[in-house]
């Protein structure tokens, strides 16, 4: 009697068990696949749509109309974020608004990886005719690539082409070196915060060109960087960005992701550079510049391209000349001196008068890294730099 | 002196900690109560996303706390039914709220005409101490600097370990988390306990998130705790389910990581990165010497029926 009773209720548990596990299952898938699975049955709901509406509307796709584009781009944040991601939504704007009639979906939070394949997988059974990756997803898409070969794909700083694959960049040191001038302007310490993610090329060429820009207009000043080996993680860099006021700076740059930097520069009454955002609603006063991605001319010439037929693979790597780079309305520290300053500079580097990797430049471990005469050509900077300029106070380490 | 960087960093090591302490001060009450949730990350972010908007909205930090306390409560109690009710497994369970609360506060956060993403602090957290206090050599930023949260959260570490050990709620509570059998026997409600313990460390868990946001932080973003809620967890285990050694060990954990920055801005010549990994190896030794100590080894066990479902048919 017993022992069966302690087995019945046993398999009663076992099943309780298992319908609650089910239960969180149900919850984690729904939760995981949330946004892509919702936006991927969207997608495939259009195009049939699409399918049937050019069966009925046949030919008569006059100029002027371009109903039958359709663009998706593929994010791995939200389009919401107020930086990276905010910026490629931007760009999609400017392609609605270029080809009237068209069509741009986003798919957002889509990591690298798997997902990401499936996401590109699901964009061309969505009848997609260009798509755009605006992070790091070559190895998830190149395959994906190769067996749609109508479908043209773009991704970010992918560096290896195919007769429908191209992919673009932006310099984001010709934005950086204007930034330098603003904080190099507006210091009174004469340290200048900077936190950085961790010590890849771009982030190098970055501190260095906001270095080169800072020392240009102030040539006592410091660039105090730390390294915090995460991309995002704000009470981290909360931290960061207090010991960085601890050790004098009164100027805070960043090149990671929380907005932290904003409040305690806030906090210490000094000033704030952001990196593709525009803080100056949440700390008004402390807010003094950031430059901008600008994707929008050249997504608008791509997908031209596109619907022109004379689009070919290339890799794209854009700055001010080419109108990638834009900047985020100016803080009220920032004088008309200041920005006149940096307007002209602005000038100069997009008509190539100047050039901001011009040698001799000599790294913060002393040795000539840039000799007299030469330079950094802007084709070649994205394999700069391992190497921090004089005025730069830290290390790469390792 | 008090700019020195030393006191400065003893300063903002307690404010880093805070967080993190009232998540592990909820998190021990529910697993003394031998239930695990390791879904801390989730429910601090949904406190934190609420205690934003209400402070945003109202910008009185009471009240935003206090919400943000409600809100991640509410997410625990998903937690309650699943484990207490239906007997589910507590890891996955827990697993599955950490899912849920991130994708939550995300989508909460992102509501509206004026998302709070983009919104300022509408709260302002200022030092409780006159400023002249802040003058006192050393003591001043160390111990008078603070806001008031972190007082409070030093009173709930001290009310914590009164009623867990001094008082007859306090006994109830372990005993349903050493033998729910016996603390059944003796006519304990196993399932009520067990439910308010959880409801109470998702209020901690939420109280965490709202302080991370509105204090430390000062401004909401997507996935902002970005790992606090399982460092949370883990100080439940370093402290041995003791709310005074989960105070140490959160201001150690803030101490140490800001070190990381002051060495680095000291030039001392260790890589960064490897500066950056040694509040988790400190974390790592304090665990294996704790554990190897013979004449505590008894003392810091965990809750013996931690993770176990009771189901009174059972015996």
């Amino acid at each position: 009697m017993h022992a069966t009773g302690t087995k019945h209720s046993r398999r009663r548990s076992r099943s309780a068990k298992l319908a609650a596990l089910l239960v969180g299952v149900a919850l984690v898938a729904a939760a995981c696949g949330d946004d892509d699975a919702a936006t991927t049955t969207d997608d495939s709901a259009a195009a049939e749509q699409n399918a049937t509406t050019t069966v009925e509307a046949s030919s008569p796709a006059a100029a002027g109309d371009f109903s039958d584009l359709k663009v998706v781009m593929i994010l791995d944040g939200s389009i919401d974020d107020g930086g990276w991601n905010t910026a490629h939504k931007l760009g999609g704007d400017a392609i609605s608004a270029a080809f009237p009639g068209s069509t741009v979906e986003y798919v957002v939070e889509i990591a690298p990886g798997q997902t990401a394949t499936n996401a590109f997988e699901d964009a061309v059974a969505a009848d997609a005719d260009v798509v755009i990756g605006t992070t790091f997803y070559q190895d998830d898409m190149m395959d994906v690539a190769a067996a749609n070969p109508a479908v043209t794909f773009l991704t970010w700083a992918g560096f290896e082409t195919a007769p429908n694959v191209g992919h673009f960049d932006g310099a984001s040191e010709d934005g950086r070196y204007l930034d330098g001038m603003v904080a190099g302007s507006l210091t009174e310490s004469n340290v200048i915060g900077y936190a950085a993610g961790f010590p890849y090329n771009e982030v190098n060429r970055a501190v260095n060109a906001f270095t080169l820009g800072a020392k240009a207009v102030n040539p006592d000043v410091e660039v105090q960087l730390v390294f915090l080996n995460t991309w995002f993680d704000p009470a981290v860099e909360q931290q960061a960005a207090e010991a960085l006021v601890n050790a004098g700076a009164d100027v805070l740059a960043h090149e990671v992701g929380a907005q932290v930097y904003a409040t305690v520069a806030a906090q210490a009454g000094g000033y704030v550079i952001g990196y593709t955002n525009d803080w100056s609603q949440i700390e008004p006063e402390a807010w003094a510049s950031s430059f901008l991605y600008n994707w929008g001319p050249y997504y608008v010439s791509q997908v031209q391209a596109v619907v022109d037929g004379t689009w070919e693979p290339a890799i794209t790597f854009g700055g001010l000349k080419d109108g990638f780079i834009s900047f985020a309305p100016y803080g009220p520290a920032v004088t008309p001196e200041i920005l006149a300053l940096v307007e002209a500079k602005k000038q100069e580097i997009a008509d190539g008068t100047f050039d901001m990797f011009a040698g001799p430049i000599t790294s913060n471990a002393g040795v000539v890294v840039v000799a007299e005469g030469a330079t950094i050509p802007f084709e070649t900077r994205t394999e700069c730099c391992q190497w921090l300029v004089d005025g730069v106070v830290g290390e790469i380490p390792g | 002196m008090n700019d020195s960087v030393l006191v400065l960093s003893i300063a903002s090591a307690v404010v880093a900690g805070t967080p993190i302490l009232l998540a592990a001060l909820g998190e021990i009450i529910t697993e003394r109560a031998g239930v695990m949730n390791l879904g801390v990350e989730g429910m601090m972010l949904v406190g934190a996303v609420a205690a934003f908007w209400c402070g945003t909205h109202t910008g009185s930090l009471p009240l935003a706390l206090i919400v943000g306390g409600l809100a991640a409560a509410a997410l625990s109690l998903v937690h309650a039914v699943l484990a207490i009710t239906l007997r589910v497994n507590q890891t996955v369970s827990g697993l599955s709220l950490v899912i849920v609360g991130s994708g939550l506060s995300a989508f909460l956060g992102n509501q509206g005409d004026s998302p709070l993403l983009e919104a300022p602090n509408g709260v302002d957290v200022g030092p409780l101490f006159p400023e002249a206090f802040a003058d006192i050599p050393i003591a001043g930023p160390i111990v008078f600097g603070h806001d008031v949260v972190v007082y409070l959260t030093l009173i709930l570490v001290g009310l914590t370990g009164w009623v867990l050990y001094r008082t007859s709620a306090g006994l109830s509570l372990r005993a349903v988390g050493e033998d729910p059998a016996a603390a059944d026997a003796a006519g304990l409600g196993v399932v009520r306990i067990r439910y308010l313990a959880t409801v109470i460390g998702g209020f901690g868990a939420g109280l965490g998130g709202a302080y991370l946001v509105l204090a430390v932080l000062g401004t909401w973003q997507t996935g902002m705790t970005a790992g606090a809620g399982w460092i949370a967890v883990a100080l439940v285990i370093l402290a041995g389910w003791r709310p005074w050694l989960a105070l140490i060990g959160a201001y150690a954990f803030g101490a140490l990581r800001g070190l990381g920055f002051t060495l680095q801005i000291a030039r001392v010549d260790i890589p960064s990165d490897f500066l950056a990994m040694i509040p988790f190896v400190a974390a790592y030794l304090v665990v294996v010497l704790v554990s190897a100590s013979p004449a505590r080894s008894r003392r810091v066990a965990a809750p013996a029926a931690l993770g176990e479902p009771y189901n009174r048919e059972h015996r």
